[in-house]
């Protein structure tokens, strides 16, 4: 009998497990090994955890939302520039929020399969040039082109905007580089910054009611995110 | 000096594996002694690496890649050691179990007590098995 996996069947698993954790979760596979069907089944009850938990470290729920929001932002701008009649579908704005979604969660998997612990802005707007033309596509025929064209160019200009200024995170801070997270308090103090930010976000959106009503929710988007990014640029 | 959340009684098996493993504690290792203390329950592997992480996020333990070993495929592996915050973590938890045992025994008599080590049930964490 082998000792080792069939390289074949380890290059596999290895495609599924994040680099982060290839190293350790491959060697533990490795040592665990007894035959190539115990190997698979083995891999299959592991991995999955793996994938979570490797997720639940590098998403950030905070940026993850903004760059939601600014993604269905410009769809939703794109549709009252380009083809305001899918506005007036029934289901006009839920088919708008497919796009953020399938964009999001494409980003979501690329931060936790990233290998590198410091990433350029080149390669930072390289992912979501992914992640946006991975939406674009899959919305091509379900949406209008030039619609789902504008929508993707304005969401990759916005969102990289976002990540660049908050680049995503490889790991979450270790008792050693920050406070334990029963240290920090649950309601953080807000000071003047995120004040003031709160106070023009609800200016913008006032402004943006009595100019005309039904931009109001393109605005109340936008004024949410300059929010979420002020106080985000406070903490850090 | 930051007080430590309760731990659930997974992260205190782990906690607990760490501890008595030292030096030799990585995924598997960790997997089999928690296997050991969680008996007659099975403990998932993926279960553990899930836990390891959190329990890292927390700060209560700390984790470094060792050198390769040609037993592994040439790989290294993921040690892990008990910070003081993990120490305290445990120690009050074992403390506290201390006093729920005694409790318990006193009231329900060490019939009791003995029933629970005599007639274990076969159970996965959480779910029954035939």
């Amino acid at each position: 009998m082998p000792s080792r996996p069939p390289k074949i069947l380890e290059a596999i698993v290895s495609i599924f497990i994040p680099p982060a954790c290839r190293e350790e979760v491959l060697g533990d596979l490795h040592e665990r090994y007894t035959r190539p069907v115990q190997y698979v089944f083995l891999a299959m009850r592991v991995v999955p955890f793996v994938i979570v938990s490797r997720i639940r470290r590098t998403a950030d729920a905070q940026i993850l939302m903004m760059e939601g929001l600014l993604i269905y932002a410009s769809y939703l701008a794109a549709a009252w520039y380009t083809d305001t009649t899918l506005l007036m579908d029934q289901w006009g704005f839920f088919r708008l929020a497919v796009p953020p979604v399938l964009a999001v969660a494409f980003m979501i998997v690329e931060d936790a399969w990233s290998p590198l612990k410091e990433r350029s802005a080149l390669r930072l707007t390289g992912e979501v040039a992914m992640g946006t033309l991975f939406a674009f596509l899959l919305m091509v025929r379900r949406l209008p082109d030039t619609l789902n064209l504008v929508g993707a160019s304005a969401s990759l200009l916005l969102v990289s905007t976002v990540r660049i200024m908050f680049r995503p995170q490889v790991d979450r801070p270790q008792a050693a580089a920050g406070p334990a997270a029963w240290d920090e308090p649950a309601v953080a103090p807000r000071d003047a910054k995120s004040i003031y930010a709160f106070a023009a976000a609800i200016v913008l959106i006032v402004i943006s009611l009595a100019s005309s009503p039904k931009n109001a929710p393109l605005f109340v988007i936008v004024a949410l995110v300059l929010w979420m990014g002020f106080t985000r640029a406070r903490k850090e | 000096m930051a007080k430590p959340d309760s731990l659930g009684q997974f992260e205190q098996l782990l906690l607990t594996a760490i501890l008595t493993l030292r030096e030799d504690a990585y995924g598997v290792s960790i997997h089999a002694k928690a296997g050991a203390l969680a008996k007659p329950k099975e403990v998932s592997l993926g279960a553990v690496y899930v836990t390891l992480d959190r329990l890292e996020d927390k700060g209560l333990v700390s984790s470094r890649l060792s050198d390769p070993t040609p037993e592994r495929g040439g790989r290294a592996k993921r040690c892990y050691q008990l910070e003081a915050l993990g120490e305290r973590a445990l120690q009050e938890s074992a403390a506290t179990a201390k006093r729920i045992w005694d409790v318990t025994t006193e009231i329900w008599g060490k019939e009791w007590a003995k029933e629970q080590w005599a007639k274990p049930p076969r159970k996965r964490w959480g779910k029954e098995i035939a």
